[in-house]
């Protein structure tokens, strides 16, 4: 039997894996997203648009760390008790992050009207 | 009930009930908050390109239809967030799963949004 808390993973830690390069994913995505956002936005809406940039950009980075934080177990090695614990503090970080550059490209759209 | 002998694990709204789950479930949980996430990333993108692109259309149809993408977008961490806790604390629990409240939502959303363009294209 496992102890409790511990990662009881029968597949050989697929699952961390594929969670792992979620987050990569994610991350990824962001860093691309940012640099489109700055992109097409700054010829459109000047000013406003170093809000969504500035937000952006720190939602990136904060994706980007928890990226790192999840990281992939060594194949050999079983994975760590409480490796498939979430992290509730990290979680919020990116949603609040997330949510900030949301609102601050719509703020940028709707205050860059013709 | 929330349990007050456990060690603390922000948020105690989640971690303070029930026990840990299997690991696969929690672990499926968190891709989920992530992929909510990305959908945020896709809506709030595919909002700013239809502005960017200047596509030959109707332009308030165009502007409203970004609007609703650029919204929806920043309403999906929501979603993300929620989903994450309700779902965290039903398998804790044991309990059946929460829905996802912003499907429908995102899905009128997205209908609007498709009317749109396609009115504005017409026209």
């Amino acid at each position: 039997m496992n102890a409790p808390g511990s990662a009881r993973l029968d597949d050989g830690g697929l699952q961390v894996e594929r969670t792992v390069l979620a987050w990569r994913r994610t991350a990824a995505a962001f860093v691309v997203a940012a640099a489109a956002a700055g992109r097409f936005l700054l010829p459109h809406h000047g000013g406003w648009v170093f809000l969504a940039a500035t937000l952006s950009g720190a939602t990136a980075l904060v994706v980007v760390a928890a990226a790192l934080r999840r990281r992939l177990p060594s194949s050999d090695a079983p994975a760590p008790p409480g490796s498939a614990r979430p992290s509730g503090p990290w979680l919020a970080a990116v949603t609040l992050a997330t949510a900030a550059g949301g609102l601050g490209v719509a703020v940028a759209v709707l205050h860059g009207a013709p | 009930m929330v349990r007050r002998d456990v060690p603390a694990r922000w948020p105690r709204r989640v971690f303070g009930r029930g026990s840990d789950p299997d690991p696969r479930f929690s672990l499926a949980n968190e891709r989920t908050f992530l992929a909510w996430i990305r959908t945020s990333l896709a809506l709030v993108a595919a909002g700013v390109a239809l502005e960017a692109v200047n596509l030959p259309m109707v332009p308030g149809m165009r502007r409203a239809a970004a609007i609703v993408l650029i919204l929806l977008g920043a309403a999906a961490p929501a979603q993300a967030w929620f989903g994450w806790t309700r779902t965290e604390i039903a398998l804790r629990l044991g309990r059946s799963l929460p829905p996802p409240l912003l499907v429908v939502p995102v899905g009128a959303g997205l209908t609007l949004v498709a009317v749109l363009l396609l009115l504005g294209l017409v026209r």
